[in-house]
């Protein structure tokens, strides 16, 4: 009999679940909730248009903050797509006829995923029309947008497998959702904030020990790690690299957050400003991340789905 | 062939398989016959690569293929107690999408799936939504499914549960079908009956350990000599009868009722025979001298309550 290389879970998935009303609902939802951001960026430009602040970097603003809500929405939209993929076989008692298919477990999480990760990039580029009304007036250029949805794609990714991965994890869809939520926004919030907690840890330290917050003076004095660095701690987070990825061209920089938020903790940063390489590779760097993060969640569901574990057999009197 | 060697299954304290094994060979029609919790499904689930053995193997034609996946997936069909549908399926997309899960797409999909629907009387519901399948379409749709790859050995658990007769008399054809194409059929049930009227071959599971395998006719003879012998002697000669039966070996239990005596005797038709002949001689006058009539079910009881049958 011969046999083909195409993924039945996706092709099937792509091909009999794309009809169902389920996607077209979502396409809906996710362009009207980003309506209201779209009027109020023209409504924006309108209001500083008449006044003559109008400029690109504002522009660049507004893109930023439309960016930034259709990631946001995205971050609720993914989990309720892919955190059912798994655990509906379970509950539907289709995952045991699957397992004792030709599929193995590492194709069959590779089906479920990229089928509901297909189906969510579908859902952001229904919304690049929306988004694209930016070139009305400039300021951010098609190579850039396309970039920054490369980003965003690879956000989509990350955050998919966080689906995949709990929905392969539990037997039941409802907790599969509720834990994906939670993982999902946990992540976010803590790759944010894990620079601070360690700048603001490391003042805490300096506070207490030496009681002088003046410097880093353990690290800095020594030039071992300056610190604009500790920004490089926010890697694993997507909304830094859409961040650095529109900010790059209009003079934003991943460094800059890292200088202005620690300065905003109180001053107490030296600025060592050199144009290093390890920020111009920010996103790129964070992607890569992102991707690893991705394929190790996957990796790890399809071991959990597998129902026999590689060992060998012994005997038992 | 299949050879299953001294399996153990553990959940939590609970010994699911204990030291079973079983040797199938290549053509048969297996009933594999137990209670609730006696170990059938456990035993299918890890034959079909569903579920790790703490101990023990499980050989297709001399080769442990428990540890290969693609192997163990092309050489073996499983059908699981349950249906598992997909929603917003029709019959034939149901199909062609488990055949894709075996790499078989376009024409050749096609006609396979075609030929499977013809093969399990659903041609006609080719268009079908699965959810408006009846439950013995939905089953007979499962065998098909089951089938897609053309496997050699097939596991079906608990098929004919809740079918009614017409579709149980379908399925039992189909069966028979496919066990005249040579492929090896293993059903399980909990209704020795039920199985006897399609299978070849039955084998009792009990506790996790085999009690009795043995072809149909061996089954029925077991099931005749698991019944007790009814002696009707004249009614003065019921002490003689007594003596003369206190002293054979194979006589485990004996009742009277008026001048019929019935008689738990585990011996096979040459010591009846031989007890028949020793109570002619003891001048014990005889009547009546007969098995009762031996019931599978009752045969069943008596394997899985520990009675003394043997094992073929």
């Amino acid at each position: 009999m011969k046999k083909t290389k195409r993924n039945a879970v996706l092709f099937k998935e792509m091909t009999v679940d794309m009809k169902k009303p389920k996607i077209l609902i979502i396409m809906l939802l996710i362009n009207m909730l980003l309506i209201p951001v779209v009027l109020g960026f023209f409504l924006a430009i309108y209001i500083q248009g008449n006044s003559g602040e109008l400029g690109y970097r504002i522009l660049a603003n507004y893109f930023i903050a439309m960016m930034f809500t259709e990631a946001g929405i995205i971050a609720f939209i993914v989990p309720a797509v892919t955190a059912g993929s798994v655990s509906l076989e379970k509950e539907r008692q289709t995952l045991d006829v699957l397992l004792t298919t030709r599929l193995t477990t590492w194709e069959i999480i590779k089906g479920k995923y990229f089928s509901s990760y297909l189906t969510i990039v579908l859902l952001v580029l229904s919304t690049m029309p929306m988004m694209s009304l930016v070139f009305i007036y400039g300021g951010i250029g098609i190579w850039q947008m396309i970039y920054v949805f490369i980003v965003l794609y690879v956000y989509i990714a990350m955050i998919a497998s966080f689906g995949v991965f709990f929905s392969a994890l539990t037997k039941n869809t409802v907790a599969s959702v509720v834990l994906t939520y939670i993982f999902t926004l946990s992540y976010l919030v803590f790759t944010a904030v894990l620079p601070w907690i360690v700048v603001g840890g490391i003042e805490l330290v300096n506070l207490m020990i030496y009681e002088d917050h003046k410097y880093f003076n353990f690290i800095t004095d020594q030039h071992l790690i300056p610190s604009d660095y500790f920004i490089m701690l926010g890697i694993g987070n997507p909304f830094y690299a859409i961040f650095d990825s529109i900010g790059h061209t209009i003079g934003y920089s991943i460094e800059g957050i890292g200088i202005q938020g620690v300065n905003s903790l109180g001053e107490i940063l030296p600025h060592t400003s050199d144009k290093n390489i390890v920020f111009r590779m920010f996103t790129p760097i964070s992607m890569v991340f992102q991707l690893v993060v991705t394929f190790i969640l996957l990796k790890i569901s399809a071991v959990f789905l597998n129902p026999v574990k590689a060992k060998k057999n012994k005997k038992r009197k | 062939m299949i050879e299953i060697k001294n399996l153990y299954k553990r959940y939590g304290r609970f010994l699911a398989l204990n030291d079973f094994s079983l040797d199938i060979e290549q053509g048969e029609l297996l009933g594999f016959v137990g209670s609730n919790g006696a170990g059938k499904t456990t035993t299918m689930r890890i034959c079909v690569g569903l579920l790790q053995a703490d101990g023990g193997e499980v050989l297709i034609d001399g080769k442990n293929l428990l540890n290969d996946h693609r192997a163990l997936a092309e050489k073996v069909g499983y059908v699981p107690d349950y249906f598992g549908v997909y929603k917003s399926l029709t019959a034939s997309e149901y199909l062609h999408f488990y055949a894709g899960a075996y790499g078989i797409y376009g024409k050749e999909a096609d006609v396979l799936c075609d030929e499977l629907l013809e093969l399990v009387n659903l041609k006609n519901k080719k268009d079908t939504d699965v959810n408006g399948l009846s439950r013995g379409m939905k089953q007979r749709l499962c065998l098909a499914r089951g089938l897609v790859h053309n496997p050699d050995i097939l596991f079906l658990d608990e098929p004919a549960s809740g079918l009614d007769p017409k579709a149980r008399y379908e399925l039992k054809e189909i069966l028979k079908n496919l066990s005249s194409m040579g492929k090896t059929i293993v059903i399980s049930s909990h209704i020795l009956p039920e199985l006897a009227e399609m299978c070849t071959t039955v084998a009792i599971i009990n506790k996790g350990h085999l009690v009795l395998k043995g072809t149909i006719d061996e089954i029925h003879r077991a099931a005749a000599m698991s019944s007790p012998l009814m002696i009707t002697v004249a009614e003065d000669h019921i002490d003689k009868a007594f003596d003369v039966l206190q002293n054979n070996l194979f006589v485990q239990k004996v009742t009277a009722q008026g001048n019929i005596l019935s008689v738990v005797f585990t011996g096979d038709q040459d010591a009846e025979s031989q007890l028949l002949s020793d109570m002619v001689t003891s001048g014990v006058m005889i009547k009546g001298f007969h098995r009762q009539e031996g019931s599978l079910e009752s045969l069943f009881m008596q394997v899985v309550n520990g009675g003394s049958v043997k094992e073929n």
